[in-house]
């Protein structure tokens, strides 16, 4: 994929303030990093300005995630403390031009972020982009609050896992009244749940009841685009690809079909895998 | 630790997978107990297993 040259994002004509999702789930682990990662990338390929914030202050993994982390030169803090300007420290990706990524300090602590700071960036931010997206940290502390304090909308990330559905639903209780509050199913293991070891979609959302933005397989080709910063929303051959873009598309509204449940692969595709040397 | 769905299932039913007779997660993690308590202990290879067990899902670590 060749680099795409950073455009600056001119000062647009007075516009509609972009919105702010928030990505959290509580439990960590779950993949709240991976799925801002890919939702980010797939809302940007489709032209829509968007900025991701790291608010996990002291554990900083966005920019691994999203293949920058050489292009990080200040932080969210260093904004936020007036170090640096909103423009020295957004980060341009590499691939999709009206992406951009804040990164999170990495050697400081989640309660040296001024709460009231952290909502001014994230309203100055919505002046400037359609979306903003908020990777928080794991836990319902400090960290948790900075990260939702800017946040109107919000995708809870829950794994098919009783301790992940009960820290969710801790999560969603906390998130008290926003505008939208969504769920992504994440993980998911078709062949254990049809033999009843794993939770269902369904059995997830009885107890969680949020409107379900998608369903995320566990799959070796998202562990193999984490390591490789390389978000597997962009590749057009991948299922999951192509269910995070559904994901996108479904926040922008241009996708109105219901989440599909990610099925078992057939023996003649898992053959495919092996001989076509696709990561699958 | 492999990522193993014996670890999923033992842990919704919530029953400690060391205490599954014959897991082989189970004497990995009474290997680590047995560190702990000042023993050296080898530690298990784990192997993918062979082409053919891959493809039939049969996946087997030693």
């Amino acid at each position: 994929m060749h680099d795409v040259q950073a455009e600056p994002l001119a000062a647009p004509p007075p516009k509609p303030r972009g919105r702010a999702i928030v990505i959290t789930s509580g439990k960590g682990g779950v993949g709240k990093t991976t799925t801002t990662a890919n939702i980010g990338a797939a809302l940007a390929r489709t032209g829509a300005t968007v900025v991701l914030v790291d608010a996990d202050v002291g554990l900083r993994n966005l920019d691994i995630v999203m293949g920058l982390e050489a292009r990080v030169r200040y932080h969210v803090l260093d904004v936020l403390e007036s170090r640096a300007t909103l423009d020295e420290a957004l980060v341009a990706d590499k691939r999709v031009a009206t992406l951009r990524l804040l990164a999170a300090a990495q050697t400081r602590e989640k309660d040296d972020v001024d709460t009231q700071a952290m909502h001014e960036l994230v309203k100055s931010l919505r002046e400037r982009f359609d979306y903003v997206l908020i990777d928080c940290p794991a836990g319902i502390e400090m960290g948790f609050q900075n990260a939702i304090v800017g946040a109107d909308e919000a995708i809870v990330v829950c794994t098919p896992e009783v301790s992940a559905v009960r820290d969710a639903d801790r999560v969603v209780g906390l998130l008290g009244n926003r505008e939208k509050v969504w769920l992504v199913v994440n993980r998911v293991r078709p062949a254990l749940v049809r033999k009843g070891k794993m939770l269902s979609v369904d059995d997830v959302n009885a107890i969680l009841r949020l409107p379900l933005l998608g369903v995320i397989a566990d799959e070796p080709g998202v562990i193999v685009s984490t390591n490789k910063g390389e978000p597997l929303a962009l590749d057009d051959s991948s299922p999951t690809g192509a269910a995070y873009r559904a994901i996108a598309g479904r926040i922008a509204g241009t996708d109105t079909s219901a989440p599909t449940i990610p099925t078992e692969p057939t023996a003649m595709q898992r053959l495919g895998a092996f001989f076509g040397g696709s990561a699958r | 630790m492999p990522d193993d769905e014996e670890i999923i299932d033992t842990t919704n039913r919530g029953e400690p997978v060391v205490l599954t007779p014959d897991s082989r997660l189970a004497l990995i993690y009474e290997k680590i107990a047995r560190r702990l308590e000042g023993e050296s202990v080898p530690f298990t290879v784990l192997g993918t297993g062979g082409f053919f067990s891959r493809l039939f899902g049969q996946r087997k670590a030693g």
